[in-house]
């Protein structure tokens, strides 16, 4: 309606010149008049260019982004022609698949003469997990905001938002102790009672005392030992990634994440283990530093999340044993063993029996 | 009403919610950052924030201003100052659109008092380059228009300071600040292509009628303002709020939208003045000016309206209502004319052979008695005659080839010293129907001396007419006008022991400085005497005041005179005339004896109205002689400032006009304090009567602005709408109202006798409605009429003093 309305509006002005050329036979109004008939197409023309020389890019911090601490996010349209245009509308959506959440909204910009326009989010994420901001249409209105051309764009911005590190779980260390064996104690004091499983070439990134030297000087090249620890089989942490209406997996993941803090602070080693309904198997990192912990939040927020309760810790067991003492952080409830620690009331770990 | 505003303010302050769990915390900004990408810091790239630049909207207000304006002055090819014009208006824009920066009222009220009164100081200051300067802009215009007519010069105002370099300029400031005082105002708000079109287009049309075209530079300034407003409009992104924030957040669109940013809009307004200026010049190239006027043909509308058009610009309004012309002769009728209009057409052709570089009289009528407002025809008067003067030798005898085209057909024009005998002195005093009669039986054709004649003249003869010959009626005088004649004559310091010369002298001396010549002297109302309402009140006149007054005059100081009226030729009509060189039109067929000129080519000069005059004959030394009286038309016509700006500058300092309005003890004659009373109440009046139109007009936007908030399409709004319209009624009828917080206590004021169920169900209704409940359309219409029921009962019980007062606020 808006759109017609400026055609009417257009349409009057045209005639009430068109009226005074009748009337006078001016050479003025002549002139008008056909610049009023000729203006139309350049716009569409103009509007036209311009939708094909327009690109769409997100930028911002990306690093180190915390839950709950604002982080910027900068939304650059580039105009790469030099016709400029007041209205390009870009349709944004924002979407988190952990939790599935998704969100659209558009907005108008100016596309500035071949320049670049930048308009800064500063955004407040309640939610852990990966940010997915992406533009896939830009639409363009012409000068006279007669008609609206759309363009295709691809643009993609990845936030990955880590929970807060200040967290304060404090678990009772009694509790705990059940879940972690001799080994853990002993490699606690310093000593390795991991076992080698295999040997192969070195990484970048592997650590200096697995190397098998003597096989490397035998070989000519480094070698290193593949050791699995012995506390993986005993100390594990799971992770059950339950989720519903009230996102209750957001706490899930701050527990686990300021759990994780904690543990490396006060230097016992742990594995964390989530069951992975992507790949129907469980998956397990051993956790030595902070960048191990943060890749292996990371690995959660591109899991999917379920719904069942004890879904994930049922699977687990049945993979690894019923055998197993294990560390389980999941959303509170009366029927749960020993709890370890509290997060707020409504998420809780225990270990499992 | 505070609690509205506080949830408004809530409301603007909450986060916008781009997704579940992610909001927006702060008020973006658009920023630069260079072709590529974020080159620079977010602060620095922050100060290039231009979400309240004006220049775009000064930058069109000078072009539709200025194009308007210039172009119009282009026109009539007095384009003087542009850059100066120019600069200043884009000064005057920077200022008013920065006014409108800030978003806050109260700056603007401080911003436009501020000017006023700079604007008051300036016209005060400079009224008289300003009025000149206005009137040499209409007197190009009119000779431009005269020209294109081939119609005489009109020259209507006079300008005081002859500069027009410096004077158009100024005008033209003074009438472009009003411009641009009113497009800011609506390209500010709304962006307005209505007013844009009103200041672009019809300014030209009176020009643009007669062919007068701009220059190509204002066409595209005209051209890219208009289609720069269009465009700015179209694309919305114009209004700078008071709200700080550069986007605003529509909720139900999800959309985040920019309000302003004047780079873009300047950088749009830039390309639509490349492609006007493109598109403009391949058309100048591809059909040039001249090639277009080759085919000009006027629309039939124009060709009708063309005639009177003209007429109307060059002789006022007057022109349309007398479209018949009376060749400037009156017949001895007075008062009636307001104004003189001059049409410029030519009411007699003369032929002849110029003796001499005086003016020569051409006399058509002559007044003996005077009452009121005529004077009666002298119908058996003497006339001079040759035959008159025996004893006097006739040095030298004219022909006289007179053609009456568009004078007055009743009356018969011939100079001074005719021959005639009884018969055509008969013609000449002008015939009754039995005089016709009896000249008709003695076949004595005298019709002929009425439209195509011949006469034979003396022109260096006096005429010795013994004093016996005068007749008392050359002496009348109604009793009414002695007492003002008397009091004319000791202000003109006229004495007993006076020569008649300088009695003459006297009175001409004191018409010159005190009763300026015009040819808009006003209509002389029915109930009042011609010369009386001259000499009194109006104290400006035209020929027919001073020859009458005049004539009184002398009568009153004994010295026998006689009103005439006919035309005057002078020499430079006599220049202007075309030079017959026909062997048909000899020197010596039309003139005999000694003249001052020598001899020369017969010439045929064309008499318009303009020629036409009012002058006295006075017995004096034993003969009638000519005598003027009528003061020349000035230059300085409007020395007396007697115009508007003048008027309010005196009105403003309280000075009285001491041009003559005082008498000799210096305190302001009844006439002139009747006039400044009267002036002072009509601008009083028409003060008191623009408030009365804007309150009137600010009442009726605001129950305009108020319908409409319920009659949106959405019902809930609507209903909301009325029901707030309600509230804001209730408060001012009912001052307890305030204490009702709830839609129960609400409808309780309202309707106190409804039962309380209804009560309830209306309550939760608007409860209901109050969060978001969508109403099928039936039910819409129940509740809305519903609501108007029960304002409607409300009102009837309030007093009507009340209701009125209420419906004044609100």
């Amino acid at each position: 309606m808006k759109y017609v309305w400026h055609i009417v509006r257009y349409v009057i002005v045209f005639i009430i010149n068109l009226l005074i050329l009748l009337f006078v036979h001016s050479y003025f109004n002549l002139v008008i008049m056909i610049i009023m008939l000729v203006f139309p197409v350049v716009s569409m023309v103009c509007a036209v260019i311009t939708s094909r020389h327009l690109t769409v890019a997100f930028g911002g911090c990306s690093t180190s982004l915390t839950v709950d601490e604002p982080f910027l996010i900068s939304v650059i349209l580039d105009n790469k022609s030099y016709i400029p245009n007041m209205n390009v509308d870009i349709v944004i959506t924002m979407s988190n698949d952990l939790f599935k959440t998704r969100g659209t909204h558009t907005l108008c910009i100016p596309a500035y003469s071949h320049n670049s326009d930048v308009v800064d989010y500063q955004i407040g994420q309640s939610l852990t997990g990966v940010l997915k901001v992406m533009a896939d249409a830009v639409y363009v209105t012409d000068w006279m905001g007669v008609i609206r051309l759309k363009s295709k764009c691809h643009a993609v911005g990845e936030y990955v938002v880590y929970p807060s590190g200040n967290v304060q779980i404090e678990p009772e260390m009694s509790a705990l102790a059940q879940g972690m064996t001799e080994s853990e104690e002993s490699r606690k004091k310093g000593y390795d009672f991991s076992e080698v499983v295999d040997v192969r070439e070195y990484q970048p990134g592997d650590r200096l005392q697995n190397i098998h030297w003597k096989l490397s000087a035998k070989n000519d090249m480094l070698m290193v030992k593949d050791r699995e620890s012995m506390s993986s089989s005993n100390l594990i942490v799971v992770v059950e990634l339950v989720n519903d209406e009230t996102n209750i997996l957001n706490d899930i993941l701050k527990a686990a994440y300021g759990l994780g803090v904690y543990l490396l602070k006060e230097q016992i080693p742990y594995t964390y283990c989530i069951w992975s309904d992507k790949i129907q198997d469980a998956v397990a990192m051993p956790v030595d530093s902070m960048d191990d912990l943060r890749n292996w939040m990371e690995l959660i927020f591109y899991e999917n999340a379920y719904e069942d309760e004890g879904h994930g810790m049922d699977m687990i067991s049945r993979v690894m044993g019923a055998d197993k003492r294990i560390l389980v952080i999941t959303k509170s409830s009366e029927l749960h063993g020993e709890k370890v620690f509290d997060y707020g009331s409504r998420v809780e770990g225990y270990i499992s029996d | 009403m505070i609690r509205c505003k506080r949830d408004k303010k809530k409301i603007k302050e909450e986060q916008i919610n781009l997704c579940t769990g992610t909001v927006l915390l702060n008020h973006p900004e658009m920023t630069d950052c260079g072709h590529g990408g974020t080159s620079h810091p977010y602060l620095q790239r922050k100060k290039n924030a231009d979400s309240r630049g004006i220049w775009a909207k000064c930058l069109l207000e000078v072009l539709l201003v200025g194009g308007s304006m210039c172009g119009f002055l282009s026109c009539i090819e007095m384009s003087y100052g542009v850059p100066v014009i120019l600069g200043l208006y884009l000064v005057l824009a920077v200022y008013f659109s920065s006014l409108f920066r800030s978003g806050k009222v109260w700056r603007r009220d401080i911003g436009y008092v501020i000017f006023l009164v700079v604007f008051i100081l300036f016209i005060m200051a400079f009224r008289r380059y300003v009025n000149s300067g206005f009137y040499a802009i209409i007197n190009e215009f009119l000779d431009h228009i005269t020209d294109y007519y081939g119609a005489q010069e009109v020259k209507v105002f006079s300008e005081a300071i002859g500069n027009r370099s410096l004077t158009v300029p100024i005008a033209a400031i003074a009438i472009g600040c009003i411009e641009i005082i009113v497009l800011n105002i609506f390209i500010n708000t709304n962006m307005s292509v209505g007013w844009a079109v009103w200041f672009a287009l019809p300014v030209f049309i009176l020009t643009l009628f007669f062919r007068f075209e701009p220059h190509s530079i204002y066409l595209f300034m005209i051209s890219s303002g208009l289609l720069g407003v269009i465009c700015l409009k179209g694309n919305g992104h114009f209004r700078i709020t008071d709200n700080d924030n550069t986007f605003e957040y529509d909720s139900k669109r999800h959309k985040l939208v920019y309000r302003h940013s004047d780079r873009a809009s300047l950088q749009l307004v830039a390309c639509v003045i490349m492609a006007c200026i493109v598109v403009g010049s391949m058309i100048m190239i591809l059909k040039p000016i001249e090639s277009y006027r080759y085919r000009y043909k006027d629309s039939t509308a124009k060709s009708r309206i063309e005639a009177p058009l003209g007429n109307l610009l060059m002789y006022g309004f007057e022109a349309l209502r007398n479209t018949a012309n009376t060749g400037g002769l009156a017949n001895g009728r007075l008062g009636g004319v307001s104004d003189v209009n001059l049409d410029g057409e030519t009411d007699l052709t003369v032929r002849f052979a110029p003796y001499s570089a005086d003016r020569i009289y051409l006399k058509a009528f002559t007044g003996d008695e005077y009452s009121w407002d005529h004077w009666d025809r002298d119908r058996d008067g003497l006339y001079n005659s040759p035959s008159d003067t025996e004893n006097e030798p006739v040095m030298a005898k004219g022909r006289m080839d007179i053609q009456n085209q568009d004078g007055a057909s009743n009356l018969v024009y011939y100079p001074y010293y005719t021959e005639y005998d009884d018969m055509l002195g008969l013609v000449l005093g002008g015939l009754d129907e039995d005089e016709a009669k009896i000249l008709k039986d003695r076949e004595y054709d005298y019709t002929k001396y009425y439209i195509n004649y011949s006469v034979t003249y003396c022109p260096y003869i006096y005429d010795q007419t013994s004093l016996d010959k005068v007749d008392d009626r050359y002496l009348q005088i109604p009793d009414v006008n002695i007492p003002v004649l008397e009091r004319f004559c000791q202000n003109a310091g006229i004495e007993d022991d006076d020569t008649e010369d300088v009695e003459i002298q006297k009175i001409y001396n004191y018409f010159v400085e005190n009763y300026p010549y015009t040819l808009h002297p006003g209509a002389t109302p029915r109930r009042e005497d011609y010369v009386n309402y001259f000499l009194e009140t109006t104290k400006k006149g035209l020929c027919a005041n001073y020859a009458t007054a005049g004539t009184l005059l002398l009568r009153y100081l004994g010295i026998p005179a006689r009103y005439i009226e006919g035309y005057v030729i002078d020499y430079n009509d006599v220049m202007d005339g075309t030079i017959l060189t026909d062997d048909g039109y000899k020197y010596s067929d039309y003139f005999e004896g000694s003249a001052d000129l020598g001899e020369t080519a017969v010439v045929e000069v064309s008499v318009t109205d303009g020629g036409a005059h009012a002058w006295i004959e006075a017995f004096l030394d034993g003969r009638w002689q000519v005598v003027e009286l009528t003061p020349p038309s000035s230059e300085d016509e409007d020395a007396d400032q007697n115009d508007f700006w003048s008027r309010f500058s005196k009105w403003l300092t309280g000075d009285s006009d001491s041009s003559g309005d005082t008498d000799d003890n210096g305190t302001e004659t009844g006439a002139s304090m009747l006039a400044n009373s009267k002036f002072v109440l009509y601008v009083m009046a028409a003060i008191a009567v623009s408030v009365m139109l804007l309150w009137v007009l600010g009442i009726f936007v605001r129950k305009l602005v108020r319908f409409m908030t319920y009659h949106r399409r959405d019902h809930t709004e609507n209903i909301l709408g009325y029901y707030r319209y309600m509230c804001d009624y209730m408060r001012l009828a009912d001052p307890d109202f305030e204490n009702a917080w709830s839609h129960i206590q609400q409808i309780e004021h309202m309707w106190p006798d409804l039962d309380e169920t209804s009560k309830q169900r209306i309550a939760d209704y608007m409860e209901a409605v109050s969060y978001g409940g969508q109403i099928p359309g039936d039910e819409y219409k129940d509740v809305m009429k519903l609501l108007k029921n029960m304002l409607k009962c409300y009102r009837h019980t309030m007093p009507m003093l009340l209701r009125l007062h209420i419906f004044r606020k609100m």
